[in-house]
């Protein structure tokens, strides 16, 4: 889900309780993307391995045990 | 063959022939849905491929296995992601065309994967107010906004409806 902003996305998981998610910027979403869907219209294009996606991930800034694939 | 292992997805293994098909399927269906910004049917595939129904079946359920597609219920192309075949609260708008992207990280990845600008109209679900995700240049916008993943990056495809 999109929030305005990171007051709203915290205000609207505070008055949902459950479990936290992850809340990420639009920018570090965008950087991210760039290099986890390139080359996606081409044949030649296979799936990432997990250590791969893990750096893709780490190179944002994204880490922690939200963000682990193994 | 070792069959196709990635990001906790395994595919079985098939002949190389088949898996090479499966992956040129692959390729076919993602620019179909470039050009025409809706997801192809298994005939549509089978049409443009010139293959056989059960190479399509075949190469659809391998894909599936490597965590690469998702099937709806008869067993059709739902998910290719970041596009949806389905309509979702996501309608991404470019100048080559519109596409429904599956969530709000999609939204912001279908410009970037298609080299584009776009744009893709949002409602905070806390304030109500109406913003819209953009992509220009490459740069994700508006400044301030945020994406909330509710589903930890390794449990995605536990249930890929829902991340």
């Amino acid at each position: 889900m999109a929030f305005r902003s990171e007051a709203d996305a915290r205000a609207w998981e505070r008055g949902r309780g459950g479990d936290p998610g992850a809340i990420v910027p639009v920018e570090v979403l965008g950087e991210l993307s760039r290099d986890w869907y390139a080359g996606r219209l081409d044949d030649a294009w296979r799936p990432y391995s997990v250590q791969a996606r893990q750096v893709l991930l780490k190179d944002v800034g994204l880490s922690g045990e939200f963000w682990e694939l193994g | 063959m070792a069959g196709w292992k990635a990001a906790g997805c395994l595919a079985n293994p098939m002949t190389p022939a088949a898996e090479a098909f499966a992956w040129r399927l692959r390729g076919h269906l993602y620019r179909r849905i470039r050009d025409t910004g809706t997801v192809p049917s298994r005939a549509e595939l089978a049409a443009g491929l010139a293959a056989a129904d059960t190479e399509i079946d075949r190469a659809l359920r391998f894909l599936v296995d490597a965590c690469v597609l998702a099937l709806d219920e008869r067993g059709e192309v739902w998910m290719a992601h970041p596009f949806s075949a389905v309509p979702t609260p996501y309608r991404v708008e470019t100048p080559s065309g519109a596409y429904w992207a599956n969530c709000a990280w999609d939204a912001l990845a279908i410009p970037l994967l298609l080299g584009t600008d776009g744009r893709t109209r949002a409602s905070c679900p806390q304030s109500g107010t109406r913003f819209d995700l953009t992509i220009t240049r490459g740069r994700a916008g508006p400044r301030g906004a945020v994406v909330r993943l509710a589903v930890p990056v390794r449990d995605f495809w536990d249930d890929i409806g829902f991340t």
